[in-house]
C-alpha cells in the first residue's frame, strides 16, 4: 500500500467515523423529540383544563389572586407605546401595575406616555436595585393609578427590566417585551397556577404564538390569522414544536429550562433574590431560569416552575433571513453563554434532575446538534460521491433528518388541533401542514447555519446585540 | 440497522400524517356542520322559550337533536335569570339532556368525569347538584372534587361547613388560595356555623381562614368575632380578621383597625393599611402618614399608597 493510498484510507475513516457520530447525535436529539412529543401528549390527555367554576371565583374573590407588576422595558417604541400601554392597562386581572420602562430611547417615547397620559414626575422608592445604570425619574398618572413609568439611562432589555422589577411591589412581576401582545385573559391564566400553589411555586411560563398575520388593534389581537409569507409561517410551526412539545414535556417532569423574555410571570422575591437578569449575557431568559434552578437546588429549597399551555401571549416573528439570522444567532449564542456559566450543573447529580438530564438536554439541542446535523448533510454527498456510504446509509440519514422532522411537526400541529384549536379553519391547519413539511427544505438548513453564526460570536466573545427588525402589524 | 431507521421513520410519519389527515377531516366536515347546527340551534332555542312561558311549541321539542337542544340550554342559561332560569333548568332535566354526563360521573375514567363536571357546571338542578354533592364526597380525584365543590360554591349549594371541611380535607394550614375562596363561599350560607367553629379547638388549626370567611358573610353579628380574632396571638389570624373587616365595610370597626397600624408584626401594619384605606377611615390619616417612615419599605410602600386613596390631592402636592 503507498502513502498516498494510506492517506486516501485514513481520510476516508475519518469522513464516515464523523458521518457516524453525526448520525448518532441526530438520532439521539429524535429520540428526545419523540420522548417529549409523548410527555407533552400524555400531559395534555391528563391535565384538568381551566374550568369556568375557577373563572367565577377569581370574580368573586378577587383580592385572592396574587397582585402583578407587570414589566415593559421599551427602547424606541414611540409609534406603538400609547396602544400597547393601554392594552395593558386593560388586561383581565384583579389587581395589576404596569410599570414602563423607558430604556434611554432616542425618540419621543417617554413623552408620547406623558402626553397621552397626563404623567408627573413622582418620587417613589426603589425596593431593590438591581440595574446598572442611572434612574432619570419615574412618573405616575393621576387618572391611572396603576401606572408607572421609569425613565432611565439606555442599558439593554436585562437592565430595563432589572429597574422595573426594583420598583415592583406586587409579589409577582411579569417581564414582558413592550411589543408583546397579551392575551386579555392571559394574565389570569398565567397567574392561575398560583391559586392553587401550596408556597413553592417560583415562576410560569406560557405558550407564546406568532402574531404575524393577525389583526391588531389598539395593541389588542382581534382576528387570529396566518401569516401569507413563508418565513413567518415556518416560525409559526417552530414555535408551535417549543411551546406545545418542549415546554410542556419539560415542565411535567419539573425541568422547564426557559421562560421566554417575551412574557415570564416569576415570583418577585426570588428573582430579586437571584439578583435580576445578567446584564453580561445575550440570552439573559434563559440564563435567569437556570440560575434560579441553581439558586434553589443549591439552598435545598423545595420550588417549582410551571407551564400554562394555553397561549398567553403573541409576539411579532422575524419576517426576514437577516432578522432570522440575528435572532437565531443570539439565542445559540445566548445558550452557549449560559452553559458556559453553568457548566458545573452539568450532569452533576448534586442539581437533581437538572444537572443529570436537563443540562446534558441543552448540550445535546445547542451545543452538539445543530453543527452535527449540518456536518451530516455536508459530509453526505461527499462520502457519498466517494463510494464511502452507501444509498441505504445516505437514506436512513435523510429519513432521520427531513422526514422526521416533517413527523414531529406535523404531529405538534395534530396535537393542537386535539387539545386546544386556535388554529382559524381547516383550511389554516393544512397552509400550517404543508409549511411544516416545506421547513425541512432550505429553511430548516438555514437555521442550522444561523445557529453556527451563533457558536462564531460566542467563540469570538462578541457583546453586541443584533436588532430583528419588525414590521409592526396589520389592523383594520 | 440503517433499513430498521428508514422504514421506523416512514411509519411513524405515514401514521402522524394520517392522524392530522383524519383532523383536518374532522374541522371540515365540522365547519359544513357548524351552519346546519346553527340552524337547529335557533329552532331549539324558540321551542324552549315557549315552553319556559308555557305555550305548546310549534314542533315537539324532540325534533331537534340532543345536541342542538344542549346548545340551546347552554346560551339561555347564561341569559335568563330566577324563575325562567329555574323553569329552563326543569325542561332540560325533564328532556334528560344532561342525562348522559350524569352517567359520566360514574365512568373509570377520571378525563371522562372531569368533562361531565364541567358540563353540570351549566345546570342548576336539583339532580344535578345532588350528583356533584356525590362526587364531592366520594371522587377518589381530589382535582375532581375540588372542581365538584367549586361548582357547588358557584350555585350557593355546598354542604355544611364540617362536611366541606371534611371532605375536602380542609382541617390543615397549608390551604391555598383556591381553599380559601371555598371558606369564603361557606360564609353567606352558613355565618353562624362558622362562628361555632371558632369556638371548636379541633378548628383552630384553620382560624385564619374561617375569620377571613367570616368578612364574605355579609352578617355584621360575626363583627364582634372579627374584633376578637383582631387580637389573637397569630399574626395570621390577626390579618385575617382586617381582610374580613374590610370586606364587611363597616366603619364602626375603625377604633380596633386603628389599633392595628401599630401592631408589631409588618404584615398585620400593612392589612390594617389596608383596611383602613379600604373603610375611608379619615381619622387613620396621622397614623398612616406616621407610616410613611416605618422601618419596613413595604409598610412604607402601603402607607404610600393608602395616603393617595385617602386624599389623592397629596401626590399632586408632592410633584
Amino acid at each position: 500500500m503507498t502513502i498516498s493510498e494510506s492517506v486516501l484510507n485514513i481520510t476516508a475513516a475519518i469522513v464516515l467515523s464523523l458521518f457516524w457520530v453525526c448520525f448518532v447525535i441526530v438520532l439521539l436529539r429524535n429520540a428526545v423529540s419523540v420522548l417529549q412529543l409523548g410527555l407533552a401528549f400524555w400531559s395534555f390527555v391528563t391535565r384538568a383544563k381551566p374550568s369556568s367554576s375557577n373563572l367565577f371565583l377569581w370574580q368573586r374573590y378577587a383580592d385572592l389572586s396574587l397582585p402583578v407588576s407587570v414589566i415593559a422595558p421599551a427602547f424606541n417604541e414611540e409609534l406603538s407605546i400609547s396602544q400597547s400601554v393601554r392594552a395593558l392597562l386593560a388586561l383581565e386581572y384583579p389587581q395589576h401595575e404596569v410599570i414602563v420602562v423607558n430604556d434611554g430611547s432616542k425618540d419621543r417615547t417617554l413623552q408620547k406616555l406623558i402626553d397621552e397620559y397626563g404623567l408627573m414626575p413622582i418620587k417613589r422608592e426603589q425596593l431593590a436595585v438591581l440595574q446598572q445604570t442611572k434612574i432619570l425619574g419615574t412618573y405616575a398618572s393621576p387618572r391611572y393609578p396603576n401606572l408607572l413609568v421609569v425613565d432611565k439611562e439606555n442599558g439593554r432589555k436585562a437592565d430595563a427590566a432589572n429597574a422595573g422589577i426594583g420598583f415592583a411591589r406586587m409579589p409577582l412581576v411579569c417581564v414582558i417585551d413592550a411589543d408583546s401582545i397579551i392575551e386579555r385573559d392571559g394574565l389570569m391564566r398565567a397567574a392561575e397556577p398560583f391559586m392553587a400553589d401550596d408556597g413553592e411555586l417560583i415562576a410560569v411560563g406560557g405558550a407564546i404564538r406568532i402574531a404575524n398575520g393577525c389583526e391588531v388593534v389598539r395593541g389588542t389581537l382581534t382576528k387570529i390569522g396566518i401569516p401569507k409569507s413563508l418565513i413567518p409561517r415556518f416560525q409559526v410551526v417552530e414555535y408551535l414544536r417549543a411551546f406545545l412539545i418542549a415546554r410542556v414535556a419539560n415542565a411535567e417532569l419539573d425541568m422547564l429550562m426557559l421562560i421566554s423574555g417575551a412574557f415570564g410571570l416569576f415570583r418577585r422575591s426570588v428573582v430579586v433574590e437571584v439578583g435580576g437578569y445578567r446584564h453580561d449575557t445575550v440570552g439573559e431568559d434563559l440564563e435567569l431560569v437556570v440560575r434560579m434552578h441553581r439558586h434553589m437546588r443549591e439552598q435545598g429549597r423545595k420550588y417549582r416552575m410551571a407551564f400554562v399551555p394555553e397561549v398567553v401571549c403573541w409576539t411579532e416573528a422575524p419576517a426576514t433571513l437577516q432578522g432570522m439570522r440575528n435572532q437565531r444567532a443570539r439565542w445559540q449564542q445566548g445558550a452557549l453563554e449560559t452553559l458556559q456559566r453553568h457548566k458545573v450543573m452539568i450532569g452533576n447529580p448534586k442539581y437533581g434532575r437538572i444537572g443529570l438530564i436537563a443540562m446534558p438536554q441543552l448540550v445535546i439541542e445547542d451545543v452538539l446538534g445543530p453543527p452535527s446535523e449540518l456536518i451530516g448533510y455536508l459530509l453526505l454527498p461527499i462520502a457519498w460521491s466517494l463510494g464511502l456510504l452507501s444509498p441505504q446509509l445516505a437514506l436512513a440519514f435523510l429519513c432521520v433528518t427531513i422526514l422526521f422532522g416533517t413527523a414531529i411537526s406535523i404531529a405538534t400541529i395534530a396535537l393542537e388541533e386535539l387539545q386546544l384549536r386556535r388554529t382559524p379553519s381547516a383550511h389554516d391547519l393544512v397552509r400550517i401542514g404543508v409549511a411544516a413539511v416545506l421547513e425541512n427544505f432550505g429553511y430548516r438548513q438555514a437555521n442550522l447555519v444561523f445557529r453556527l453564526v451563533g457558536i462564531k460570536r460566542y467563540f469570538k466573545g462578541e457583546t453586541a446585540w443584533s436588532a430583528v427588525p419588525r414590521l409592526g402589524f396589520s389592523a383594520k | 440497522m440503517a433499513a430498521t431507521v428508514i422504514w421506523g421513520s416512514v411509519i411513524f410519519a405515514a401514521l402522524i400524517i394520517a392522524i392530522f389527515l383524519l383532523l383536518v377531516a374532522r374541522r371540515l366536515l365540522g365547519e359544513r356542520r357548524m351552519t346546519r347546527e346553527s340552524k337547529a340551534m335557533l329552532a331549539a332555542t324558540k321551542d324552549l322559550l315557549l315552553r319556559i312561558q308555557n305555550l305548546e311549541p310549534s314542533a315537539p321539542s324532540g325534533q331537534s337533536s340532543k345536541a342542538a337542544r344542549m346548545h340551546a340550554v347552554l346560551n339561555l342559561a347564561r341569559l335568563l335569570r330566577g324563575s325562567e332560569r329555574v323553569k329552563l333548568m326543569e325542561l332540560a332535566d325533564e328532556d334528560g339532556l344532561f342525562g348522559s354526563a350524569l352517567r359520566d360521573l360514574t365512568s373509570n375514567k377520571p378525563r371522562q368525569r372531569a368533562q361531565a363536571v364541567e358540563l353540570l357546571d351549566q345546570f342548576e338542578s336539583q339532580k344535578c347538584v345532588a350528583a356533584l354533592r356525590t362526587v364531592m364526597a366520594n371522587d377518589p380525584v381530589y382535582e375532581l372534587r375540588l372542581a365538584a365543590a367549586f361548582t357547588l360554591a358557584r350555585f350557593g349549594r355546598l354542604p355544611s361547613p364540617r362536611e366541606t371541611i371534611s371532605q375536602m380535607s380542609l382541617l390543615t394550614n397549608e390551604n391555598s388560595r383556591i381553599h380559601l375562596a371555598l371558606f369564603r363561599a361557606l360564609a353567606p350560607l352558613y355565618p353562624a356555623q362558622l362562628q361555632a367553629l371558632l369556638r371548636d379547638p379541633a378548628y383552630h388549626i384553620i382560624k385564619a381562614s374561617i375569620v377571613d370567611a367570616l368578612g364574605w358573610s355579609d352578617d355584621l353579628t360575626c363583627l364582634a368575632e372579627i374584633e376578637r380574632a383582631s387580637l389573637d396571638a397569630d399574626p395570621e389570624v390577626r390579618c385575617a380578621a382586617l381582610r374580613a373587616a374590610g370586606q364587611l365595610g363597616q366603619p364602626e370597626a375603625g377604633n380596633w383597625i386603628i389599633a392595628r397600624l401599630a401592631d408589631p408584626n409588618v404584615n398585620v401594619r400593612i392589612q390594617a393599611i389596608r383596611c383602613a384605606s379600604r373603610l375611608s377611615l379619615s381619622q387613620a390619616h396621622a397614623q398612616i402618614e406616621a407610616l410613611s417612615n416605618d422601618p419596613s419599605a413595604w409598610v412604607r410602600c402601603r402607607a404610600d399608597e393608602a395616603l393617595f386613596a385617602l386624599q389623592p390631592a397629596k401626590l399632586k402636592a408632592r410633584i
